[in-house]
């Protein structure tokens, strides 16, 4: 035994092959013999890597802690060779005591992924290590490791410094005035996710530090440890301009549940500013407390978009019970206001009548009162002139609110509710009228369309009596009423009527369409023209005489349509009229030839193509 | 904390307004701002080409199609400064009536990122890049166009279409 040791130790340290030198320290690593330390140590400066890597490897299962003094030096813990760092690194980590984390924190950015693995699996043995001896001088490595711009040590760190918490609280404490803000960051996690109440008032003290970051964390850490004298300071924060920290303190009061609804309440019923209202509306919205409903609903009248958008998705997660609740928003007033108005637009009264009169208009909310209240805006007097934009901004607001309310009703109500949106119908404001159209729409209230149909020949805004067909297009494909609007409708001026009613008659089928379609295939406007062909395709065949009757109709764009109509629907009638068209207007008119001669292709087979819709500049 | 770039702070303020043209338009006329900003977009883009040409001499030349007045736009924008180069759309014209963009590294992402955060689709975007490529032909080509965001992808690139009326 002890001659072979001699020989290869002999041979570890005098060979002139490598490759005899590094298998004899190989083959004495596993002796465990303690007097190999200087033979191995000697091995650490031999000039060829492979034999370095050997003498780490041996040192390691040696198991000399003497051995950490020179395998920390940077010839190892920087070689070139990635299989030295690599060995190295698991030397130290087993040799090494915790002292030896600084060194190897480095590594964990190594180029080769065996030396960070090993460096990051080092480390957490380090930790480990750490939180067993719960020494406090020793949580301070762990709180400077929290520095280390790198996720994996930041975790160990962050996961030992949690499990030793109570033993170094005031280590964490202090490093609270940290000057590194990701320092500052880590401590206060470790606080959250210890959720020791012995640390609160120091997180409440840094929910004003200078870094989002630091404040987004205190508030979450606030919220894990769920002392209620966190709430007051949280609720302070609603005004928080930064995208994360107003997530982290929404989630927070989330988290705190019932217990702020109380705060949030006074605090909304206060608050002007959008952000702090909206803040406030959201987070409202996810606790879902039935208290909260009337605030929010009120909140659908904000004058701010994004106010009125967040009570909408507020309101809407407390699902079909908030129904009932915003059909009262819908009731409107109908009393006569006749006399009101008059003593709001007579000019030789009392200007403090009027005014009386005109703040009156805005309290009742009236929309019939809109037409006035826009004139009074630009009167003479300024006192009135004010008076009246206050009230316009009142009546205009209270409309918004309806329409939010009739939003939500058409997300989360049902049919059932149809009959109590009806009166909503003759609501003064179009905006209202129209969300009543998407809501019935969406609530797929088959029971509403008659009513919808004696009420779109009334409307006379264009975009709610689009809008209204087609919701009737939907709920009543087919019905003889339908096909009576849109024939009633297809000269309307609006250009959104005439689209909607093309598209209804083109659904039908039916020839007393048929001269109306051939007149919208020439319409002003484009899409039009296209449903219009669209509509004429529909008919197939049959058409196909008349198609080629009207090819010369008065204008292009019209003479366009019905050539693409023509090698849509794909009848070899055709050509030879296309034929002849296309010789007429070789010379004439180019792009005109140029169709013809494209639908002479696909209907002659030549495309490959059974059907196409053809088009040219400006057709 | 980091200090604004002098050459950023333009931007900057451009955007604020922007933003709070599009939030404004949005108070006041509810879920359906385009008229609005349409028209706010016809006025920008009447006054940016306007500035170029006396300003600057920058000249926008008239065209007859949908893609070439865009395109014309691009082309006076780059000049003018108001794109990096002509590779931030890409341009295909579905039929003449019909042109697909994509716009690629659009500085006005995070005015539309904020709203679709706020839960509206593509769809409700009333996209300030599209919106003034319609306003581009309407008063280089004088064809009245509809346009819609399509898909809404600031790292890929947004979609819209312009379409005649």
């Amino acid at each position: 035994m002890t001659e072979t040791i001699s020989r290869l130790k002999k041979e570890a340290g005098a060979s002139r092959d490598w490759l005899s030198r590094r298998r004899a320290l190989i083959q004495l690593s596993h002796r465990k013999e303690p007097s190999l330390y200087y033979t191995f140590i000697k091995g650490l400066m031999d000039p060829v890597s492979e034999v370095r890597h050997a003498a780490v490897i041996a040192l390691s299962r040696l198991g000399d802690r003497r051995a950490v003094e020179y395998l920390s030096k940077p010839r190892f813990l920087q070689a070139g060779d990635s299989n030295v760092r690599w060995m190295t690194v698991r030397a130290l980590g087993v040799l090494g005591d915790v002292q030896i984390i600084d060194a190897l924190i480095p590594l964990v950015d190594d180029e080769e992924w065996l030396v960070r693995n090993e460096a990051v699996s080092a480390l957490k043995t380090k930790v480990e290590e750490i939180v067993r001896s719960a020494d406090p001088s020793q949580a301070r490595i762990l709180v400077r490791m929290l520095s280390i711009p790198e996720p994996g040590i930041y975790d160990i760190a962050i996961e030992g410094l949690v499990n030793m918490e109570a033993s170094c609280r005031q280590i964490l404490l202090d490093s609270l005035k940290s000057v590194k803000d990701v320092v500052r960051k880590g401590v206060v996690q470790v606080l959250g996710l210890a959720r020791d109440k012995g640390a609160v008032l120091a997180l409440i003290r840094i929910l004003d530090d200078e870094n989002p970051l630091v404040r987004a964390e205190a508030v979450k850490a606030l919220a894990e440890i769920g002392d209620e004298q966190a709430i007051p300071n949280i609720v302070n924060r609603l005004r928080e301009r930064n995208d994360l920290v107003r997530a982290e303190i929404i989630k927070a009061l989330v988290r705190f549940g019932s217990r702020v609804v109380l705060p949030l309440h006074s605090e909304l019923m206060h608050a002007k500013e959008k952000t702090l209202i909206s803040t406030i509306v959201l987070a409202l919205g996810k606790i879902r407390n039935p208290q909260s409903i009337p605030l929010l609903i009120d909140r659908l009248s904000s004058s701010f978009y994004s106010v009125r958008k967040d009570a909408v998705e507020a309101l809407s997660s407390y699902g079909p019970p908030i129904v009932q609740p915003l059909l009262q928003k819908l009731v409107v007033n109908t009393v006569n206001i006749h006399s009101i108005l008059k003593d709001a637009r007579t000019r030789n009264g009392n200007v403090a009548n009027r005014i009386r009169a005109i703040k009156a208009l805005g309290d009742l909310e009236d929309h019939r009162a809109i037409d006035l209240l826009k004139k009074l805006v630009t009167d003479s007097d300024h006192l009135v002139a004010v008076a009246a934009e206050n009230a316009l901004v009142k009546v205009g607001c209270a409309a918004w609110g309806r329409c939010g309310a009739l939003m939500i009703i058409g997300k989360v109500g049902d049919e059932s509710v149809v009959p109590q949106l009806m009166p909503s119908l003759k609501d003064d404001s179009p905006h209202v009228r129209y969300e009543v159209m998407r809501a019935l729409g969406k609530l797929k209230g088959k029971q509403a369309v008659p009513e919808i149909e004696k009420y779109v020949r009334k409307e006379k805004v264009p975009e709610v009596k689009a809008e209204a067909l087609r919701v009737l297009r939907e709920l009543s494909p087919g019905s003889k009423e339908l096909f009576d609007l849109a024939l009633s409708s297809i000269n309307d001026p609006s250009t959104m009527i005439r689209l909607v009613a093309t598209r209804i008659l083109g659904d039908f089928v039916d020839d007393r369409a048929l001269s109306y379609l051939f007149e919208k295939v020439s319409d002003t406007s484009w899409s039009i023209r296209m449903s219009a062909e669209n509509a004429l395709c529909n008919y197939g065949v049959k058409v196909v005489p008349e198609l080629v009757k009207h090819l010369r109709a008065e204008k292009v764009e019209g003479r366009c349509r019905m050539i693409s109509a023509l090698a849509r629907i794909g009848d070899i009638q055709a050509i030879e009229p296309l034929e002849r068209f296309r010789d007429e207007y070789e010379h004439k008119d180019e792009r005109l030839a140029q169709i013809a001669r494209d639908a002479l292709a696909v209907l002659k087979g030549e495309t490959g193509r059974k059907s196409i819709q053809l088009t040219v500049p400006s057709c | 904390m980091k200090e604004l770039k002098k050459e950023e702070a333009g931007w900057v303020l451009a955007l604020t307004w922007l933003s709070a043209l599009e939030e404004t338009a949005r108070d006041f006329h509810g879920e359906r701002p385009l008229s609005f900003c349409e028209r706010a977009y016809d006025h920008a883009t009447d006054q940016f080409l306007k500035t170029l040409e006396n300003e600057y001499g920058i000249n926008a030349k008239n065209k007859t199609s949908i893609r070439d007045a865009v395109e014309e736009y691009i082309r006076t924008g780059v000049i003018g400064g108001l794109f990096q180069d002509s590779s931030q759309f890409e341009l295909r014209e579905v039929n003449p009536n019909r042109l697909e963009i994509k716009v690629h590294a659009c500085p006005y992402r995070k005015s539309c990122e904020s709203l679709m955060h706020g839960g509206l689709s593509p769809k409700d975007l009333t996209c300030a890049r599209i919106g003034c490529f319609r306003s581009a032909v309407h008063l280089l080509a004088d064809i009245d166009c509809n346009y819609e965001v399509t898909e809404f992808n600031p790292e890929q690139g947004c979609s819209g279409y312009i379409e005649r009326r």
